[in-house]
């Protein structure tokens, strides 16, 4: 009920009626997302490269992936060069941030989001979709560390649950993929989520 | 930044690109334990590359093959397009799904990739081989000083005249010999012998006026790629090898080039001029070490086999001229058998070997030299003979006559063991003292043998002693989680091919003792066909090449060498080829069952 009001409103809202795909929900597939950022602050971060990828059922379609390199408006301090390995000259050639967010959402569409600390990716891109669509991103989010959580609580209530990603992965036996690399995370998180899912926490 | 692994075969022919388009290509899937992937009957869109988890290949109850991480499954199903087996997850397992069009087409462009998918038998087997090449570079680029010095330092005194060096220098049939001079060290060696005569110096000039003192060193464990370097840079030819600040040998540059080249020639060397059976020990353990680095330097076992027989043969040779009196060597003849004398023992298994004593000569030592030479060689690492075919046993250490009358007993009143003594003695070469006994042996039993089939029979009967078969994988895998599976790799393929050849060879009265050379024989004569001949040749180099690698593993863990392979630890290139090795092996079998009439036999 709640929802159905909170969508009317944010189609009330939609300046541009091509992002009215955002708005229908599809739940066959999923799509994992990261971000990699010139900072960790939300205020002042810039996107530097977006992964994404869709998950159908047990499968990562890693073969229809999303990534693009966005060319900030400031320069990446020298701090976040050093995790992300993205220097400013190579993002010199990426999109401008507005063009890789549209191009996202075209590949979102209504699918609901997966991510590790999906929130702060969201609250990124959000930076971008408001100026550009009039709402913020409205699709379903699937925090991986959450239904972690849960789960480790289901099998030991008292227990304290570390949540560091090294540590899912190490947990939940999937591959380690180099870490930082956008598509990779993406990647990484839909494999938690698989697992995840597979023990009933999806 | 790649996801994908591609650092094994058959990924590793693929160009850079090629990977980065595969990569774009790839899915990522993940099964629940016991799904199942695919299904007889199922089409088949993609190849599955397992990233982690264990699935199980099954034809109803029977487990084929267990894939592990990097395996590659089902080539076979996905060029057919359709699955043949049931493919099921064993432990969860997460896979990536590389899609038939862009591997079909990748087999198109690239050839070697492509014959992975499509490669005949035989062919598939030389993929194999190909392989072993890349690890060559490492042999040479690791192998220390310790392996290829070969020379034991020949001192001699300061004061020591010219003429005395170039007496020592002959009897020791060296080229330079260490000079102690007053607590300093020297080397005189043939280029300054002939400077001496040049400058027309008196042959009782003493050594320290005449040697060089500034002697190059190099340490035992030091890389040999280091010591060439250091000749190379100085423009020498020899350094002095070092342990703990003492010399303890010479390392010139020959030795480092035919340690390179052909390591056998140092081992043949050392052969030659050792007098002791310490000596000889520790040339056989260099045997062994050197079979590992031939093997991976990518040398195939039937050469190496040939190889290595011939090494033990003067090794046997040797020990029995040090053990025996000059004139009981030359009146009897050593033999090797079995495996040794085709020469396909590669690793020290077991020692099969007798004497043949010729009629009328006899000597009180000849018993205690057999049961010497029979320990010599239990201390140089060939355990004894299970069957206890072995020179101190009195059955295979008799005079012609005896053996003679042995071969009439073992054809016409056969016992228990009688047909295996035969097929081992069918095998038998001669090695040391009078080749002649043993060819004349030999000659009586083919004098012997009649056309009479049904002898032929029961002698090939015993391939169907064990069962071979692809089967055999059916008590691979158990459902315990760490369940180790093995597989008698000789009962179940090896012996068949060798039995199942020497019955032929006996029958069409082939001389030749190496299975490959019977089989080339056979087919020249036209008693096999030229194809299939071709094909057993290919499979028995594959089975005893694995079992080699597997032998060697077990050598370098500190156990002995074994029959027993563990299929769980081989990559799917090499369960492919066993599976259909040993299919071939089945063929084979009853190709034999056919022109034997086994199944008439009582």
């Amino acid at each position: 009920m709640i929802g159905a009001l909170k969508k009317q409103w944010a189609a009330h809202r939609l300046k541009d009626p091509r992002f009215a795909m955002l708005l229908q929900e599809q739940n066959e597939e999923l799509v994992s997302v990261d971000c990699e950022t010139t900072s960790l602050n939300v205020r002042d971060a810039e996107l530097l490269s977006i992964g994404a990828v869709k998950i159908r059922g047990q499968r990562i379609l890693s073969s229809e992936s999303f990534y693009v390199l966005v060319r900030p408006e400031r320069k990446p301090d020298a701090g976040s060069v050093r995790i992300h390995g993205l220097r400013p000259r190579d993002v010199s050639d990426g999109l401008a941030p507005q063009d890789a967010v549209t191009r996202l959402l075209d590949f979102i569409g209504g699918r609901p989001l997966v991510g590790y600390y999906l929130e702060y990716d969201v609250a990124i891109l959000n930076k971008y979709v408001q100026p550009l669509t009039g709402i913020k991103l409205p699709n379903r989010q699937i925090e991986v560390s959450g239904r972690y959580y849960d789960y480790k609580l289901r099998q030991n209530p008292d227990s304290n649950v570390d949540l560091r990603l090294a540590t899912l992965v190490d947990d939940l036996r999937v591959p380690a993929l180099p870490r930082h690399d956008a598509l990779n995370d993406a990647i990484t998180a839909s494999m938690l989520y698989l697992a995840l899912k597979k023990r009933g926490f999806g | 930044m790649s996801r994908f692994d591609f650092t094994h075969p058959p990924f590793t022919h693929l160009s850079q690109q090629e990977r980065l388009a595969l990569e774009g290509a790839a899915d990522i899937v993940f099964f629940d334990n016991d799904e199942v992937i695919m299904a007889p009957g199922d089409s088949v869109d993609s190849l599955y590359v397992l990233i982690k988890g264990v699935v199980r290949e099954m034809a109803d109850d029977e487990v084929l093959a267990v894939y592990h991480a990097q395996d590659t499954f089902d080539a076979r199903a996905m060029v057919a397009g359709v699955a043949t087996q049931r493919f099921v997850v064993h432990e969860e397992a997460l896979a990536y799904c590389l899609p038939r069009s862009v591997v079909m087409q990748l087999t198109e462009s690239n050839p070697r990739f492509g014959a992975f998918f499509y490669a005949s038998v035989s062919q598939k087997f030389g993929a194999l081989a190909q392989n072993a090449g890349s690890r060559e570079l490492q042999t040479l680029l690791t192998a220390t000083v310790r392996d290829a010095c070969s020379r034991l330092p020949v001192f001699v005194n300061g004061q020591d005249s010219v003429l005395d060096a170039a007496r020592i220098m002959k009897q020791r049939k060296s080229k330079s010999i260490l000079v102690r001079h007053r607590g300093q060290l020297g080397m005189f060696t043939t280029t300054d012998f002939r400077d001496t005569i040049l400058n027309e110096l008196p042959p009782s000039t003493p050594l320290y006026q005449v040697c060089h003192f500034n002697l190059i060193t190099t340490d035992i464990d030091g890389f040999l790629f280091d010591a060439l370097l250091t000749m190379t840079q100085r423009n020498i030819r020899r350094l002095v090898v070092m342990d703990q600040g003492e010399p303890v040998g010479i390392l010139a540059q020959v030795d480092i080039l035919s340690y390179f080249s052909n390591h056998s020639h140092l081992i043949a060397h050392k052969l030659e001029r050792a007098d002791t059976l310490d000596e000889l020990q520790d040339i056989a353990g260099q045997i062994t070490r050197l079979v590992g680095i031939l093997s991976s330097h990518g040398v195939k076992a039937p050469q190496l086999g040939r190889l290595v027989q011939a090494l033990n043969a003067r090794l046997f040779e040797r020990t029995w001229q040090l053990i025996a009196l000059p004139e009981v060597v030359a009146n009897s003849c050593l033999i090797v058998m079995g495996s040794e004398g085709r020469g396909e023992q590669i690793l020290k298994t077991d020692q099969d070997n007798a004497l043949i004593i010729r009629d009328g000569y006899d000597h009180p030592t000849i018993a205690g030299a057999c049961q010497a030479f029979s320990d010599a060689l239990a201390r140089f690492g060939y355990p004894p003979c299970p069957g206890h075919i072995m020179v101190n046993n009195p059955q295979w250490c008799q005079h012609e006559q005896g053996l003679r009358d042995q071969l009439y007993r073992w054809l016409y009143l056969p016992d228990g063991d009688a047909l295996m003594n035969l097929a081992i003695f069918v095998d038998a070469e001669a090695v040391a003292g009078d080749h002649a006994l043993l060819a004349q042996g030999k000659h009586y039993l083919q004098s012997l043998l009649s056309d009479d089939e049904s002898f032929y029979a029961r002698f090939a009967r015993a391939i169907e002693q064990f069962d071979t078969p692809l089967g055999f994988f059916a008590q691979l895998l158990t459902r315990e989680q760490n369940g180790e599976a093995t597989l008698d790799i000789k009962k179940g393929g090896i012996f068949p091919i060798v039995h199942g050849i020497r019955s032929l060879a006996l029958r069409h009265d082939i001389a030749a003792n190496n299975t490959f050379e019977r089989l080339q024989r056979l087919a020249e004569n036209g008693h096999l066909d030229r194809d299939f001949a071709n094909d057993i040749n290919e499979t028995l180099a594959f089975l005893l090449g694995l079992r080699l690698s597997h032998g060697l593993a077990e050598l370098a863990d500190g156990r002995p060498a074994s029959n027993l392979i563990r299929p769980g630890k081989l990559s799917t290139l090499e369960k492919d080829l066993l599976k259909d090795a040993l299919a071939l092996v089945k063929k084979f079998k009853s190709l034999l069952r056919h022109q034997f009439r086994l199944g008439a036999v009582a």
